[in-house]
């Protein structure tokens, strides 16, 4: 089950070292959607993951970092696309046309920035199932198969 | 000899900031030259894992 979370720019601030699991940006839509895997676990769960979908968005900007190749990822980025992987390495919101956020994730990636209207977070518990030396994610409240890249669907 | 690097966590630099004294607590993260994350033994963690954060973040105390 997907639950909606309240005070979500609380929770980005409480995201530093987060693995970012994916961004993808609408410009048609305006929507930006950023995926992290989450620390707040419910109790009994193996993992949970964080969606924070931002709307009203203007102004997107891939912020460039020290590895050119990783430039290719623009308005989208997914960890499945890469071999390795990126945290949530800076965060910065202020007030500029509706709300200014920069989230930065390392040298050798960069980092995105925007303004946007709204934020909503959701969060999806998980347990997880080893399967040789990969692991498969189910649903925690009613066991509907997740794939670790795509939490949400 | 794989060329490693050392993620420098926020924590770590709030850690370094507060060590007025001698001593500093925190976290720090090592990738390898693949971005890959490694554990505190150098080992490779899948980030599928569900215990990715936990075993990738490695707790650090000293001067």
């Amino acid at each position: 089950m997907i639950r909606s979370i309240d005070d979500p720019v609380s929770i980005m601030k409480g995201l530093l070292e987060s693995l970012l699991i994916s961004y993808r940006h609408d410009g048609s839509t305006q929507r930006l959607e950023v995926v992290f895997d989450y620390w707040k676990k419910t109790t009994g769960a193996d993992r949970a993951f964080l969606r924070l979908r931002f709307s009203g968005v203007s102004e997107f900007s891939r912020t460039s970092g020290l590895v050119p190749d990783l430039q290719r990822f623009a308005a989208s980025f997914s960890t499945a696309d890469v071999k390795g992987g990126y945290v949530l390495q800076s965060v910065e919101i202020g007030q500029h046309n509706g709300i200014r956020v920069a989230l930065g994730f390392g040298h050798s990636f960069g980092g995105i920035s925007f303004n946007c209207t709204e934020v909503t977070a959701d969060v999806r518990n998980a347990r997880a199932n080893k399967n040789g030396a990969d692991w498969d994610y189910f649903d925690f409240d009613d066991g509907t198969p997740i794939q670790f890249e795509a939490p949400f669907g | 000899m794989p060329r490693l690097h050392m993620r420098a966590t926020p924590l770590r630099y709030a850690a370094c900031k507060a060590a007025a004294d001698t001593r500093a607590n925190g976290y720090f993260g090592w990738q390898n030259e693949n971005n890959e994350f490694l554990d505190i033994d150098g080992n490779v963690v899948n980030q599928s894992a569900p215990d990715f954060s936990e075993r990738t973040h490695i707790m650090y105390e000293g001067p």
